[in-house]
């Protein structure tokens, strides 16, 4: 049976940043609840706002572990989250013009660290679902080794070992092919 | 190593953080007269902004199946979505946000294995584990501990005796002999579960499931929705599954809310 409900924050976040990034379910499952709580009691998100931030929160949570923007944890996890997903949320009550909470921002300095370029997703949707194909159309080889390498940021030398190639220059060569067959892909729909 | 390969380890280095500020200096001024550097990592960048598009979308999609499958109330149970409330306390202690470094995970083999069972978001499918497959990774006989009489023989000494001994055929055959108390009916369904014989499970812990004055009668919900899943009702597991992840008392909440997420 799983051991995943046993582990403390601390023992969570670092086997995520070792590279065990299922672990992110169990991270789900354990601050959802206190969140989307806390959000539509004290920040007036509707239930579907709060569940859709705390989704977003915990993206860049991952994100900001797997590019070492977060390399150790000196606060609870949950403290790490709410942060940033209360931000996501005043951004959403802003967009809907919202009443503004009275509450007090009293955890700046955890957002402020933030990367705040999370709100500079790509807006434009055509843009968007052009990459989305783009990637749907790559084969699972090359999306493996280009999301492996590029999205969870695993050296070569794992993902040699994992995907079971012979050295770490085949896995350079493969990664190289797929990058050039992804760009084809992409600026031939966008042609 | 031919010049592309070369320029790529360069690029991947510089995009991914891992350069010093003194290499980086000199990358970037090699790109200012190597054109084909320069294409090269736009391409990169390009391929990278594509990756990181896709690759969020699929873990969105990934959290929001998540959030459904544990979170979701049923429509018939009638019951309502349990909202565990707790105050969300900031700690006074500081979360250190550190400039990007370089970085290299040297994993272990433990944690390599992981990865081929969890490489990339979008290969992270549903379990392909069949009902009984879920049944038999779930399911271990409920112990018995009772301190057995060995020098009496009495047909119930008998079948406990089996229960305990794990021979779940006699000690099936025997329990189901027995005068009809929950506790014997509770031990035969699991030797039942253990012997194939989920109907039979099914029909002795239905009532156990729902009486509220026996001891175990949260494991008797936990093991119907077992013997259901050995029965390849999928369905009628998972709407007990879901009342007992959403029981905050329950001694199986945990097992069964894990057990969710691979339906």
């Amino acid at each position: 049976m799983s051991t995943a409900h046993t582990l403390d924050d601390g023992d969570l976040f670092d086997r995520i940043k070792a590279g065990e990034h299922q672990l992110i379910d169990e991270l789900y499952r354990r601050h959802r609840e206190p969140f989307v709580t806390y959000a539509t009691g004290r920040l007036m998100a509707n239930e579907e706002d709060a569940i859709d931030c705390f989704q977003e929160s915990v993206i860049v949570f991952y994100k900001n572990v797997v590019s070492g923007k977060l390399t150790e944890l000196s606060c609870s996890i949950s403290t790490y989250l709410f942060a940033i997903g209360k931000r996501m949320v005043y951004k959403k009550n802003s967009d809907r013009r919202r009443e503004a909470p009275t509450e007090v921002d009293d955890d700046r300095q955890y957002a402020d660290e933030v990367d705040m370029s999370i709100f500079d997703r790509i807006d434009d949707d055509h843009r968007r679902q052009q990459m989305q194909a783009a990637m749907g159309k790559l084969g699972d080889a090359c999306r493996q080794i280009l999301t492996l390498s590029y999205y969870h940021r695993y050296p070569t030398e794992s993902i040699q070992t994992t995907l079971g190639f012979s050295s770490p220059g085949a896995v350079r060569i493969k990664k190289m092919r797929c990058l050039q067959q992804l760009k084809q892909l992409f600026t031939t729909q966008a042609a | 190593m031919e010049a592309l390969e070369k320029n790529q380890i360069d690029i991947d280095r510089y995009l991914l953080g891992e350069m010093s500020e003194v290499e980086r200096t000199m990358f970037m001024d090699r790109m200012k007269t190597d054109r084909e550097l320069a294409e090269q990592l736009a391409d990169t960048q390009l391929a990278m902004e594509i990756i990181d598009v896709a690759e969020d979308a699929a873990l969105k999609e990934h959290l929001k199946t998540l959030d459904k499958t544990v979170f979701t109330q049923t429509a018939d149970s009638g019951s309502t979505l349990k909202v565990v409330r707790s105050e969300a306390t900031m700690e006074a202690s500081q979360a250190k946000v550190v400039p990007m470094n370089p970085m290299r995970r040297y994993l272990s083999i433990a944690a390599t294995v992981l990865l081929v069972l969890a490489a990339g978001w979008f290969l992270l499918q549903p379990s392909s584990l069949s009902n009984q497959d879920l049944f038999a990774e779930n399911f271990a006989p409920f112990p018995n501990q009772e301190v057995l009489d060995r020098g009496e023989q009495d047909d119930r000494q008998s079948a406990y005796y089996a229960y305990q001994s794990k021979d779940y055929e006699q000690a099936y055959e025997l329990l189901i002999a027995l005068p009809e108390d929950n506790g014997n009916q509770f031990f035969a369904a699991q030797a039942a579960l253990a012997t194939d014989r989920a109907t039979k499970a099914k029909e002795l812990l239905a009532p156990l499931a729902a009486d509220a004055d026996f001891a175990l009668q949260q494991e008797s919900e936990w093991h119907l929705a077992l013997a259901h899943l050995q029965l390849d009702e999928r369905e009628a597991a998972q709407a007990i599954l879901r009342e007992i992840s959403r029981d905050n008392n329950h001694s199986r909440q945990r097992d069964a809310t894990v057990l969710l997420t691979k339906f």
